[in-house]
């Protein structure tokens, strides 16, 4: 059975706003705080930024930039007979905090709040348990309210202080360190990683880590990062090397992979008009000294749009490291590792999105596989509602045999509405 | 993924001008009108907003270039795209995510559609040098439009240009050299779309159309405008700014 933590990809922008210009002052906030839960957290960091003033901001006032979206997000799941229905229901709220501190110095701090009720919250036991495990080396992930019919999860997904200093940058904390180059499977991502299903969670997760970059050109740099762990066999550093050549992106990744040696790379450039990348990685296992064989996973990708306006995507897997005896579902719905990306050896990803019109788009995608009988169906249509709200409607069907025999109800449909503010 | 978003990322100056000429040949014409719009670079804070008769949506954003190659555009509004960047250098074309700390780069082929379901195409925004390169130039004659004194000039495609319009009538201030009104029409000689500049006042040191209209003219009721709030022409910006590492960084 399978336990959708309900989400899927959507790289959308940043949900953004705080309109600096609009910022309440103290006093106004004082009769403005019944306004509910979005202004009282904007009056709290007005208030938090006025009282630490004298204190930390000597060269320029502290700026504190809010954002985020409340989001309803609702889940049937069905069975191929139509006769088993069961209802999802996630309320999320997330709020963005971009402080600039000084010149040179900038905390973002942003939390994920999702009220659950339906299915898994009344039949899935332990489910709490399992929301409430901070995947990182800091525990920020809390379940504050736990009945029967209802849950809530509250998760700090971003929480670092960042030095930029000209060219270089370096960043402490929980961040998102992204190394991908291609769409759906990644590699290169050696530290964030994520679940192309897990739709909803548009920002994915980031990663308690130290990192350093240093840029000399447009698109040329040098990434280090470390992410922090308490067992050695889950301790990830590694070094990015990135170069642009001939209208192409290059990068070149070399690092320590929960116990592995990790060395690969990855390009984005273009064939014409359409649009080429890939990424290619090597994981040799240390232990016992080098003497097991090591593997490989490799992605390709293209892009193209048509004259139409039609945009199309597709992507192929070679995935060396594909574990026949794990959960086959678990790597669908959360952020699998980079040495084992897909739930086969092979992978096919086919997608085509076309702006019906101004305010409405669709798109159409495919995943499947070469070695196993999986097909997995998403369409979806969004709606610009007003200015910042928009109406999702989306489904994700897992079809053929390795779905068939397994998964209770592989028919998903999710509808979401979201203001972003 | 959300790629129907196609920026373009020559910044939009259809109409401008300040430096009186002597010339009134209107080829020199045209070209004055187009060389008055240009600068080295660039930076513009603008908004466009597409009017529909039961809808309409605005995006604003900050614009950088430098020369025809290298452009910066920062999406500042709606909340949902606020923070995203696009960066153009040569035909290479990146886009920054912020909220998933990535940038993705875009095929070539995304720049060839009309942006964003506006009434400007690509063409209109990116190849203004069209105007003058692209047709041959006739003077019929002077008009009056909103109070100022124009001249009134046909634009025929030369042969091999790749134009759709059967011809365009291009309507330039006297003093200014500001292009107030441009008339397109398809090969059936028909008017099909309206262009006006309006809200003329300083801007970065020269006066020019802060509002510009553009209008299909069979549907009255649609129309996308792009209004300037700021523009500086010839700011201290170097190549260097236009990187990978500043879409992240721009505010």
């Amino acid at each position: 059975m399978i336990t959708h933590d309900t989400n899927h990809i959507d790289p959308l922008h940043r949900i953004s706003a705080g309109n600096r210009s609009r910022r309440p002052t103290a006093e106004h906030c004082v009769h403005r705080l019944w306004h509910g839960s979005l202004n009282v957290l904007r009056c709290l960091a007005v208030i938090v930024v006025l009282w630490q003033q004298p204190v930390i901001a000597q060269e320029k006032n502290v700026d504190v930039d809010l954002s985020g979206y409340l989001k309803e997000l609702g889940q049937l799941a069905l069975d191929n007979n139509l006769a088993t229905v069961r209802y999802n229901n996630i309320i999320h709220h997330r709020l963005e905090t971009d402080w600039s501190l000084s010149r040179h110095f900038s905390f973002q701090l942003d939390m994920r709040n999702r009220l659950m009720n339906g299915y898994n919250v009344l039949y899935q036991p332990g489910y709490d348990r399992l929301l409430e495990k901070d995947q990182g080396y800091l525990d920020l992930s809390w379940v504050p309210i736990h009945t029967s019919r209802t849950l809530l999860h509250t998760q700090i997904d971003r929480m670092h202080l960042t030095y930029q200093d000209g060219d270089y940058e370096a960043a402490l904390g929980r961040q998102r360190l992204n190394w991908a180059k291609t769409f759906v499977w990644s590699p290169n991502d050696l530290f964030n990683n994520f679940a192309y299903l897990d739709f909803d969670y548009e920002e994915r997760p980031g990663t308690d880590a130290l990192s350093f970059q240093y840029s000399w050109d447009f698109a040329s740099s040098i990434h280090i990062a470390f992410q922090f762990a308490d067992r050695s066999k889950d301790l990830v550093a590694a070094i990015m090397l990135r170069e642009h050549w001939q209208t192409y992106d290059w990068q070149f990744i070399a690092g320590q992979y929960h116990n592995q040696l990790a060395l690969g790379g990855g390009w984005a450039g273009y064939i014409g008009d359409a649009g080429f990348k890939g990424e290619i990685a090597y994981f040799q296992p240390e232990a016992p000294l080098f003497r097991t064989a090591g593997r490989f996973s490799a992605t390709t990708a293209f892009d193209y749009m048509l004259s139409n306006g039609l945009y199309l995507q597709a992507e192929l897997l070679y995935n060396g490291g594909h574990d026949t005896t794990s959960d086959p579902f678990s790597s669908l719905v959360r952020p699998p590792s980079a040495d084992n990306l897909f739930i086969a050896r092979s992978g096919i990803f086919l997608n085509g999105s076309y702006q019906l019109h101004p305010l409405v788009s669709g798109s159409m995608g495919v995943i499947s596989s070469v070695d196993k009988s999986l097909f997995i169906f998403l369409p979806q249509l969004t709606f610009s509602i007003a200015e910042d709200l928009d109406f999702l409607i989306l489904s994700q069907l897992l079809k053929g045999g390795l779905f068939s025999d397994n998964i209770a109800t592989p028919n998903l449909l999710f509808m979401r509405l979201k203001w972003s503010y | 993924m959300s790629p129907l978003k196609h920026i373009t990322f020559t910044i939009i100056v259809l109409g401008l001008g300040a430096l009186p000429v002597q010339s009134q040949d209107a080829t020199a014409i045209v070209q004055k009108a187009y060389d008055n719009m240009q600068g080295e670079s660039s930076r513009a804070n603008m908004t466009m907003t597409i009017v529909r008769p039961s809808w309409k949506r605005s995006i604003a954003m900050k614009a950088w270039s430098m020369g025809e190659d290298y452009s910066l555009i920062l999406v500042t509004a709606p909340a949902r795209d606020k923070g995203s960047a696009y960066l153009k250098r040569g035909n290479e074309i990146w886009n920054w995510l912020p909220n998933i700390n990535r940038t993705i780069k875009l095929p070539p082929s995304m720049m060839s559609q009309s942006w964003m379901g506006s009434d400007f195409s690509n063409n209109d925004l990116v190849r203004e040098a069209s105007i003058v390169v692209d047709y041959n130039h006739t003077l019929l004659g002077d008009t009056t439009i909103s109070g100022y004194d124009t001249h009134k000039i046909q634009l025929e495609p030369r042969a091999t240009a790749p134009v759709v319009w059967e011809k365009v009538i291009l309507f330039v201030t006297k003093d200014e050299f500001l292009q107030l009104r441009a008339e397109f029409y398809d090969e059936n000689g028909k008017l099909v779309r309206l262009m006006e500049g309006s809200e003329i006042r300083e801007m970065g040191g020269r006066m020019l159309p802060s509002r510009m209209e553009m209008t299909p003219v069979e549907e009255k009721d649609k129309k996308t405008i792009i209004v300037y709030n700021s523009i500086e022409f010839n700011i201290n910006i170097s190549e260097r700014f236009f990187s990978i590492q500043n879409m992240k960084r721009l505010q």
